[in-house]
């Protein structure tokens, strides 16, 4: 799963879901849940990531599961009314609603875990031809990442130390930040363009992604396997 | 003075702007997203967990929307949603995103192409909320498998989205704007010398101020 | 490029240029000035003159990307930069900024360097030697698969410098690429600067308030005055004494030259903050370890250290933006414990960044939220204008923060600080990109409050003299702790 080529393997992971969306088969959902797990045991990926990630997921399907039982169509119960959780119906339709939420996520795994994101940015402009603009602005902003979380905390030490208290989404608080956004987005896009940074040049590439006859195949593979279980499942 | 830029094309700060305000709002979003969490552990038993982001849904489309002020040219709405899906991908979400950042991407879009592209204001960033509430709905539908659900909590739900679209997206994005826009950093587009004023006052002036 | 009937270097014609179109107020005025080829420049003047707008003009990125050019032109060997694309004008002229933080994409050093060169459209197969000479000629060999964030500022200009060398332009335009790094990498950097323009003719124009660490390699110095219209030319190393008094008059600083006599405080003061065995760091790795210090009532304490040895890490700590280990003791209370609320009028603090500081729309309603809370009516608007005319802003009232130039949103941020009582007040390089005159009314406001009201200062700086002339105690931040000097 590594080693296929990411834009390839985003396609073949993003082509399914959408089919998916459109049907409706608890097991399928968990066939394919089951099938994404087994597969990510043997890409040797980091299980502690993993099972991180699961927790909000397991949560959302328990969420999920009592939404669908308790709010199935044809219940026609109010909000608190009754308790219809224990007909078959009902708990069809909860298992209907959770497995979904399960299967999207065995796809997402099995995607997030395998795939390095900077190859993924670096594949998007040379297999799928994004404009290097857009691939290379992409990547500035996600540099910023990790310092916007701080950034919050300073500008809302800075209030506090006037003695002004804005809460959370308060404009006084965001504005701060836009305007940092701004400001590095100019500062970010002239030290690119100082270094020679332009699409209309002719751009050289350092390691040219290479792609293979199983990459191509890879999305073809997935949408056949889920055709296949969509008729027999 | 010649500039050889041609006014509509992508630059690459407008790019690295609006990446940058994704991940803001991404942020800002999976923030308040945690603070629910509590709220959806309370709503679970009584099968409300659906709640739990459908009241912070219109954090989502705050980035495009004040991009979509910031720049206003014809595009900006859909790209800011799409770039911010790609960066949510990125920060580790599920390829999912991506789908979900067409499809509402869309319908920011529409919401500023009804009015031709000419109105960048508090309406107009309403409507754009509105239909991306709209489509964004209809998505949540078919991949959340809404079909077999009750049409009341259907459209309880619905009620909510767009609430919280039309106070994120529409209002606060756009006072968020306008406080952006006097700040003067956006000097370089046709807002920032909408609401900003650079002017020294020297004192032999000031008299007459 | 070079054509007969141009003959090269930079040349501002007639130069006029102001950020917006709604405001009468011209920025660069009418600015003529020739600057040879291959020649190494220091651009130096008073805050706000507008320096740094000069150089991104030549480099340039204005009015290509915010502003207008009313008349006049500016040429860097023959070509109008505005005119070309960003690969063209990176082989005229490259550019290193202030900021370390905001000048790459790629998320580590070899990345970053691969980046350039993929522009420049080289060959790959020869991309990894080329890479390896560029590191080692700037001495960073080892660095080479870091990632950025794990670099300490020095570090990082000295990667933008590798990338300057891979790039090869003609010349090279720094906007005070020394302010947020330590004397002996600023030192390094100067030597390497030197070695290219040595070797390749590589021109030099900086952009600085200190002209101290140019003078190895600076073939003149130009003063610029108000709308960065030329004051002074031919100020060169060797004639440098001549022009004392002008620099004095200017308020620019004289290298070498004290900023004021010391003054003596030894009585003895009681601790207002004690840390004891603080551990801090970001993503399991230890930046302060063990750290142990006393601050005193009413006293100075300068805090020097290396770039990324952890001085704004410890501050923001004490501003608790950043979690911490061990015990930090305000005034006898820990300072995990006390309420927000009960934080104010206590602690205040000036970032090393001043717009992570502002507040408030305005630069006068940006005073008017500090001192609202001691003073109202025609009380408070006498006041707000005392203090920004003693910062000399106040004829620029009206603008937003935001607008000012570095040296004034800096001075902006220590005047509003200053003006909201507190105790204790921890400054994060209160003087870096000012000129001299700014500097000393900038500690002036704050040397006032020491002696006036008690106030305990903190501050931390590269500038050594700085330290010297106006601390009584001195710590220095090496190893993750701070260590007590007699002297700097
Ligand atoms: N980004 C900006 N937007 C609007 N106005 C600006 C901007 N940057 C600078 N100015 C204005 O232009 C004037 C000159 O600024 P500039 O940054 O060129 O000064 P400087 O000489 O580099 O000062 P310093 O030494 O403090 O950095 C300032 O008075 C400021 O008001
Ligand atoms: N938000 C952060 N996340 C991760 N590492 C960081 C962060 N901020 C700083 N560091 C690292 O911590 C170290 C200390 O940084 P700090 O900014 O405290 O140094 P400093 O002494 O203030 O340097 P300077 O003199 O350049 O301002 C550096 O190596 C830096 O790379
Ligand atoms: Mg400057
Ligand atoms: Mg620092």
């Amino acid at each position: 799963m590594k080693s296929i080529n990411p834009s390839w393997k985003l396609i073949g992971i993003l082509v399914p879901i959408v089919i998916l969306a459109f049907f409706y088969s608890i097991t399928l959902n968990l066939v394919i849940f089951g099938a994404s797990l087994a597969i990510l045991a043997f890409s040797k990926v980091r299980w502690s990531a993993a099972a991180k990630i699961m927790i909000p997921v397991a949560v959302l399907a328990v969420g999920m599961y009592m939404t669908g039982a308790k709010f199935h169509a044809g219940a026609n119960i109010g909000i608190g009314a009754g308790n219809a959780l224990l007909s078959d119906a009902a708990l069809e339709n909860g298992l209907q609603l959770g497995s979904r939420v399960l299967a999207f996520a065995g796809f997402g795994l099995l995607f997030v875990m395998t795939t390095d994101m900077m190859a993924l940015v670096r594949s998007m402009e040379q297999q799928l031809h994004f404009p290097a603009k857009f691939v290379y602005g992409l990547l500035a902003a996600f540099q910023i990442l990790p310092n916007m979380q701080q950034e919050y905390r300073k500008t809302k030490a800075a209030f506090w130390a006037r003695g002004i208290y804005p809460i959370p989404v308060s404009p006084k608080l965001l504005v701060p930040l836009m305007v940092k956004a701004v400001r590095w987005s100019e500062a970010l896009a002239a030290a690119m363009e100082s270094k020679g940074f332009d699409e209309k040049a002719g751009r050289t590439i350092y390691h040219p992604v290479r792609m293979r006859p199983v990459d191509y195949a890879f999305p073809f593979l997935t949408t056949g396997l889920l055709v296949l279980g969509i008729v027999f499942l | 003075m010649k500039t050889t830029t041609k006014k509509y094309a992508w630059q690459l700060k407008d790019i690295i702007m609006i990446g940058i305000l994704g991940v803001l709002f991404a942020l800002i979003y999976l923030g308040a997203f945690y603070l629910s969490m509590g709220l959806q552990a309370a709503l679970t038993p009584f099968g409300l967990a659906p709640f739990n982001f459908e009241i912070v849904y219109g954090v989502w489309f705050m980035a495009a929307t004040v991009a979509a002020f910031i720049m206003q040219k014809p595009g900006v709405a859909f790209v800011t949603e799409v770039l911010a899906a790609f960066l949510e991908l990125l920060m580790g979400n599920f390829p999912l995103v991506i789908t979900t950042g067409l499809v509402q991407g869309v319908g920011l879009e529409l919401g500023f192409a009804v009015f031709r592209y000419r109105r960048y204001d508090m309406a107009s960033m309403c409507v754009s909320a509105t239909f991306a509430c709209i489509l964004s709905f209809i998505w949540t539908y078919f991949t959340n498998g809404y079909a077999t659900l009750e049409i009341g909590m259907l459209v309880a739900m619905f009620a909510v989205r767009l609430g919280t679209s039309l106070l994120f997206a529409g209002v606060l994005s756009n006072l968020l704007g306008k406080g952006l826009a006097r700040t003067g950093v956006l000097k370089g587009y046709p807002v920032g010398a909408k609401y900003a004023h650079q002017d020294i006052i020297d004192d032999d002036e000031e008299a007459a101020v | 490029m070079n054509s007969t009937a141009d003959p090269g270097g930079i040349r501002c014609e007639a130069l006029t240029f102001r950020y917006m179109e709604t405001s009468k107020y011209k920025v660069v005025d009418h600015v003529d000035m020739a600057i040879p080829e291959g020649k190494v420049t220091i651009l130096t003047g008073p805050s706000g003159c507008g320096k740094s707008t000069l150089l991104y003009l030549m480099a340039g990125i204005y009015p290509q990307n915010a502003g207008i050019v009313d008349e006049g032109r500016v040429t860097v060997n023959g070509e109008e930069m505005g005119g070309l694309y960003p690969h063209e004008r990176a082989r005229i002229a490259g550019m290193m900024f202030q900021n370390p933080d905001l000048q790459f994409c790629m998320d580590t050093v070899n990345g970053e360097l691969a980046f350039c060169l993929e522009n420049m459209g080289e060959d790959p197969a020869e991309m990894d030697g080329k890479i390896q000479e560029a590191l080692s000629f700037c001495g960073i060999g080892h660095l080479r698969d870091r990632a950025f964030h794990t670099l300490s500022g020095g570090e990082k200009q000295k990667v933008m410098l590798a990338c300057t060398v891979l790039i090869r332009p003609r010349w090279l335009l720094l906007d005070e690429p020394f302010a947020n790094i330590d004397p002996a990498s600023a030192q390094v950097l100067v030597e390497k600067l030197g070695q290219l323009h040595r070797e390749r003719g590589m021109g030099i124009v900086a952009v600085d308030h200190q002209l101290a660490p140019w003078l190895p390699i600076m073939d003149e110095a130009v003063l610029l005055g108000e709308g960065a219209r030329v004051r002074q030319r031919g100020v060169t190393p060797g004639n440098l004494p001549e022009y004392g008094e002008t620099f004095e008059e200017m308020g620019i600083a004289f290298p070498g030259r004290e900023y004021c006599s010391r003054r003596e405080n030894n009585a003895p003061g009681e601790a207002v903050l004690t840390v004891r065995g603080l551990c801090a760091g970001y993503d399991g790795e230890k930046i302060l370890d063990g750290l142990d210090a006393d601050f005193y009532k009413g006293k100075v304490h300068a805090v020097t250290g290396a770039s990324g040895s952890g001085k704004s890490t410890f501050f923001s700590i004490l501003c608790r933006i950043v979690p911490y280990e061990g015990s930090i003791l305000l005034e006898g209370e820990e300072l995990k414990r006390i309420r927000k609320k009960a934080m104010a009028h206590r602690l205040g603090f000036v970032f090393q960044n001043p717009q992570d500081q502002f507040v408030a729309q305005s630069v006068y309603e940006e005073m008017e939220v500090s001192l609202r809370q001691t003073y109202e009516g025609e009380k408070l608007e006498a006041k707000v204008k005392e203090y920004l005319q003693e910062t000399g802003l106040w004829r620029y009232r009206r603008m937003s923060p935001f607008m000012l130039s570095q040296g004034q949103q800096r001075r902006l941020a220590v005047a509003a600080l200053l003006a909201y009582d507190c105790k204790v007040l921890v400054c994060d390089e209160p003087t870096y990109a000012q000129d001299v005159r700014s500097l000393k009314s900038v500690m002036k406001l704050m040397m006032d409050r020491v002696r006036e009201k008690g106030l305990t200062l903190i501050f931390s700086t590269h500038d050594k003299q700085l330290a010297r002339d106006y601390a009584d105690i001195f710590y220095t931040l090496a190893d993750g702790k701070l260590e007590r000097r007699e002297g700097v």
